[in-house]
This record gives C-alpha cells, structure tokens and sequence, in this order.
C-alpha cells in the first residue's frame, strides 16, 4: 500500500463494515484485492488441471523462476510511483552479469564481483538520473538510449558469447530453510522496496512527486535528488538482478536480461500502478510478478503449445488488469462516494 | 530545485561519458577480430579491392562466428563491409537499401526473416549485385542467388531423432521411453530441426513426446522451463534441446532437481563448450554445426564468383554430425578454421 492510499479517513465520517475495509483499503489497496481474488481463482483453475501444480516442489519452482523479475519489478515499482521508468534495467543486469563473470574468472573474490557489479550498477542509475534530471528528457526514451548503449556494451566485452562462471551458485542455486536463495533475495528487495514506499521520507517524497511534481516543488521536495536516488537504487537492483541470473543459469549472457525490463513494467501495472506516477504499491507488484510466474508455469505443465500460450497468458493479464480497475471503481463508487 | 553544481557536475559527467565511449567505439574499430559492427573499412573506400557487403541478422555468438569466417574466407582478397539487423526485420530492409546504395560487388546477407529477406534479393537483382545466402536458403527461384551455404536443420534433426531411436532400440524393452523437447524460438530454425528429430525418432515405436516447450534461445528461459518439466514429467528419460546454450540451462534445472542422471540430453551445437560436456558425459550428445564454416565457405564463393568462377554447386549444403563421446574429437570447430 502506499503511502498516498492511507491517509486516514476524516474523523466522524467513518463508515463500518465493509465499507470501512474499502475505505481503509484505498484505490490501490482495491486493486490490489482484486488481483488477488483473480490470482486466487488462477490458482484453483490451475491445481484442478494440473496435479503437479500444488506440490512444494513445483511452487518453490515458481519463486525461483519469479525471483529476478521480482527484483526488477521492485525497482521498477519505485521508479513508476514518482513518474519515472528505466527500460535500461535489464540491459544493465546483463553486463553486470558479464562483468561478474569476468572478475569471477579472474582472481577476483565474490565479495568483490558483487561490491563491484552492484557500484557499476548504481553509477549507470546515476547517469541515467543526471541525465533525466538535468536535461529533463523523458525517462522513456533516454534509458532506452541507455539500454541500447549497455546491450552494445555487452557484447563487445563478450563478444557476443556466453561466458561459463563456475563456484558462484551460491546465490542461485542455494536455499535458505528450503526456500530458493533467489526467492529469498527477491523477498528482502521487495520488502525493503515496500517498507522505503510507506515509512522513509523518500517514498513519500517519490509518491508525492509522481502524484504531482510543481506542487512537490513547492513544498520543498528536493525533485532532483528524489529522483537521482530512485534511478541508483534502481540501477543497484539491476545489477543484482543480474547477479542472481548468472548464479541461476552458471553463466553471464549478453542478452540475458534482454526482455525483462518490459515483463517489469507489467508485472507493475498489473499490480496497480499508475503509468503517470503517483499511484502503486509493492504489495500489488508482488502479485503481478506472481500471477505471471504461476501463469507461465502451470502453461508449461499442461505443455499447451506456445502460440496458444500468448493467448492465455494475455487474456489473464487483461483480466487481472480490467479487473484491477473494477476493483477500484467499485470501491470509489461504493466506499469512498459521500 | 536543482543547483547549478549539480548541472555543472552532470555535464561533466556526461561528457566523460560520452568522450569514453566514443574512445571505446574508436579502439573496437580497429580490432580486426571484432564480433561487432563495421569490421572493415566502411563505405567503399576499398581502393582496388571489391567490396562485399554482410547483412548479419544477429548478434548472438553463431551470427558472430558466421561472420568470423566469412572475414577468414574473404582474406584480404575483398573489403567486407559489415551491419548487423539485430533481428529486427525493418532494420534488415533499411540495412539492405543502405548496403545497396553504396554499389557493393557482391551481397552476403544472413537473414533475419524469409520475407525481408526476399526483399533485399529482389533489390539486388535490380541493381545487378549477385546475392549469397548464408545458414539459410529460403529463395525458390535459384536464379535470383549468386549461390548459398547452408544448414539443412531438418536433417540433422532427423540424425539426432535417428540418434535416440538407436539408442532405444539398443537398450531393449518395450516400455514407455518419455521424450521431452525444450525448443528455441517458434517460427524459425529450430522447428524445422524438431520436426526432423520426431519424424526420425518415430523409427522406436515405444519412444513418446511428452513434452515439448520453448526456450526462446535464452538460456534461464530454458532453466525455468526445465524446472516445469521435471514437475510435470518426473519419470522422463531424455530431452532433445535445441541449442547448447539452452543445453546448460536445461542440465543446470536437471542438477539441482537430482534428476541429471536419470534425464540424458541430446543437443545442436558443437562450441567447446558443448564439445567438453559431451566428452564429460553431461551431454549424451551434440552435432557439429558450425557456423565459421557456413562464413568461411560463403567466403570462398562470393571470391570464386567475383574471379569469374562460377560454383558447381551453387547451394551447398554443409554436412553435420551427431557428436557423442566416441567421435568428439573429430568434430568440426564452431568458431575457428579447424
């Protein structure tokens, strides 16, 4: 939930019941519940088709393969709220990944790889920041320079090849009391992503930026710093996403993360999030990213043909979308109207 | 809202960019090995020497090793002026008019698309500049191609489904043997070499598909449906995948799962990478496809072309092999003369 859909309600205007629940709920807690209502109803319409589906095994499956997008959409999720996007997201976790792999094959530590892909990571959020900030281009289009630029990198130092890493699986192929280790690193980005939205200064101050940047202006918000600092952290997640893929896979592809920063942004939306800004929560990203995962995997065990696949997968995702909106003018008219 | 430090220090900071990476652009200019870009001089400034120009579809490694042979095979004989579609089947239009508007002797072009494709055949014949075709031969009228080197990806996935039926027959019994197939991307190349691999494992009656999904050429695509398959096909006994790349994501899922011994791989490929897992019995096998030899021999046609030799075969078909422990090292190299 952000922190724009809880402000309380006026004293003495309290509904009860429901309503109250609505009310307390907001716009975007709204949507949030009715995507999870859809997801509820993706999950039982799966386990009756599939009885893999419901297994331990099958549902870490899901966490782990949901793991890096999970990570994306995070930074993702924080950027949309204040009005921005960073489609260079997944270009910048592919040449992280290949600059791990390169200090990994030499005599570099992991401590080091991380430290230094994950720096890597934030000076190119930071550049994108600058950039955006000081010469007011739109983020759309000037991070997609970015990723063109960071994809052409990345060839160049692999030479367009996949570069074998070896005694780096901890991160992807570990658990942590059971649970996928990517899963884990998932969770904790996505939970610090959702506790900076709702208790830091920051999160408040991106929100109230997406909602509206002149009158953030003019309250004093410091646009230009908020914004900065969205893209490094954005570009620090990118890079640890990218970390978490050559774990996974035992490589460093210069293409891997080629895709993903698209899957981010609707993974995002699906969870409630406003393409204008101003509106979001990582509590909706979450059951973006999951209804995803959980509708590519339960395709894959019912082997349904591909072509058939994209026809599934898009109608879920309208559904999801179509039945966000509902959710939220449902409870407008109903729980908020006076 | 943003102080003018902070402006100064953003531009600053993007001029160092910008004069870095034009640095970079200026050192890979000159590395004749280069996977990427122009790789010759650019735009007829060939002096005496004919100019053929490449249109590479791709910057994935095989189109990279396309390239690195064909460079091999032209030697100093001809300048080679090189772009590249990037899969983008627009790109591959404007990166044919382009090509064709600067009068090249001769046109190699490794396609992205069989209509694009046709496309820039038809310009080239307009414009009288003979046409090679590289992997690929999609054009049914043989006078409109100067000539062609080509895979044919239907009959090494016939060797491969040959392979396997072999080896069902071999072991004896007549229970169920479960074949799973992770394929590359729909609508191209790796359709073909699945339908070959099903029409020639028909010849084990007792061998089934029962699972067939795309990879999409992305190795933790292949990861994650390797996981899904392991759930929803526990007792499988093989699974064919299209490219090695894709091979490793599969044996990654398969490792983690337990399941890499029970589950033996057959792939496509032939890198040295692939080479090796075979040798070490994490592949059961692989084929030698290798692509510097479709480069090098295009090469060596469009110079006997130019010279006035006409071929005696003017498609040529590169023969490929089924590589296992026994003939490992006598396989073609991927990306190198030999």
């Amino acid at each position: 939930m952000s922190a724009v859909d809880s402000l309380p309600a006026a004293a003495g205007d309290r509904p009860r019941g429901p309503l109250a629940l609505l009310r307390r709920l907001g716009p975007t807690g709204s949507h949030v519940a009715a995507l999870a209502l859809v997801l509820v109803v993706v999950v039982v319409v799966a386990s009756l088709l599939s009885e893999t589906f419901l297994t331990t095994d099958n549902l870490l499956n899901v966490t782990r393969q949901v793991a890096v997008l999970g990570i994306l959409a995070g930074a993702t999720t924080l950027l949309m709220v204040s009005g921005g996007i960073d489609l260079s997201i997944g270009a910048c976790a592919s040449l992280c990944g290949v600059i791990a792999a390169k200090l990994l094959n030499g005599d570099a530590s992991a401590t080091v790889a991380v430290l230094a892909v994950v720096g890597i990571g934030m000076g190119v959020g930071l550049l994108n920041g600058l950039a955006i900030v000081a010469s007011g281009a739109p983020p759309l289009i000037l991070t997609l320079g970015t990723m063109s630029i960071l994809e052409g990198f990345s060839q160049a130092t692999t030479n367009a090849e996949t570069i074998p890493v070896g005694n780096f699986g901890w991160l992807g192929a570990a658990t942590l009391l059971g649970i996928p280790m990517p899963a884990v690193v998932a969770g904790v980005v996505l939970l610090a992503c959702g506790l900076l939205l709702r208790y830091t200064r920051l999160g408040r101050d991106a929100l109230a930026i997406g909602g509206n940047e002149h009158a953030s202006f003019v309250a004093g918000i410091g646009i230009g710093r908020v914004k900065i600092a969205l893209y490094v952290i954005a570009g620090a997640l990118a890079a640890l996403a990218g970390l978490v893929l050559v774990s996974r896979v035992g490589a460093a592809s210069p293409m891997g993360g080629v895709g993903l920063e698209l899957q981010a942004v609707a993974a995002v939306v699906i969870g409630g999030a406003s393409l204008a800004g101003g509106r979001g929560s990582v509590a909706g990203t979450v059951l973006g990213v999951v209804l995803l995962g959980v509708i590519t995997n339960v395709l894959n065990l019912l082997n349904v043909q591909t072509y058939y696949q994209s026809v599934a997968t898009g109608a879920v995702i309208a559904i999801a979308v179509m039945s966000g909106q509902a959710g939220t003018r449902w409870r407008s008219d109903r729980g908020a109207g006076h | 809202m943003f102080g003018r430090s902070l402006r100064r220090l953003t531009a600053l900071t993007l001029a160092a960019a910008a004069t870095a990476a034009l640095g970079a652009g200026c050192g890979s200019s000159s590395d004749d090995d280069g996977g990427s870009g122009t790789s010759a001089a650019s735009g007829g400034g060939g002096g005496d020497k004919p100019v053929v120009g490449f249109i590479n579809g791709s910057s994935v490694e095989f189109n990279m090793c396309v390239s690195r042979g064909l460079k091999a095979g032209l030697g100093d004989a001809a300048e080679l002026n090189e772009v590249n579609s990037r899969d983008d089947v627009g790109a591959e239009v404007s990166n044919g008019e382009d090509l064709l508007a600067r009068k090249p002797d001769a046109l190699v072009l490794q396609t992205v698309n069989v209509q694009s494709g046709a496309q820039i055949v038809d310009k080239a014949n307009g414009d009288d500049v003979p046409v090679f075709l590289s992997s690929v031969d999609f054009v049914r009228d043989p006078s409109k191609v100067a000539g062609a080197v080509v895979f044919d990806n239907g009959a090494t996935g016939a060797k491969i489904g040959g392979f396997l039926a072999e080896q069902v027959r071999a072991a004896g019994g007549s229970g169920e043997v479960k074949v799973g197939i992770v394929a590359g991307a729909p609508g191209a190349a790796s359709d073909f070499l699945v339908r070959g691999f099903k029409g020639a494992l028909a010849a084990a009656p007792n061998a089934k598909v029962v699972f067939e999904q795309p990879g999409m050429w992305n190795r933790g695509k292949a990861a994650s449906v390797a996981e899904n398959m392991i759930q929803a096909q526990p007792d499988l006994d093989y699974v064919l995948v299209s490219n090695e790349d894709m091979a490793f994501g599969v044996l990654k899922s398969l490792q983690a799962a337990g399941k890499d011994g029970q589950v033996k791989i057959l792939t496509n490929g032939g890198t040295e990478l692939g080479l090796r897992a075979v040798e070490d019995g994490e592949f059961l096998s692989t084929t030698d496809a290798s692509p510097f030899q479709i480069g090098f021999r295009t090469g060596r046609a469009v110079l006997d072309q130019l010279d006035g030799r006409s071929a005696a075969e003017p498609v040529q078909t590169l023969p490929v092999q089924v590589i296992t422990r026994d003939n490992a090292a006598g396989a073609a190299a991927y990306c190198a003369a030999s």
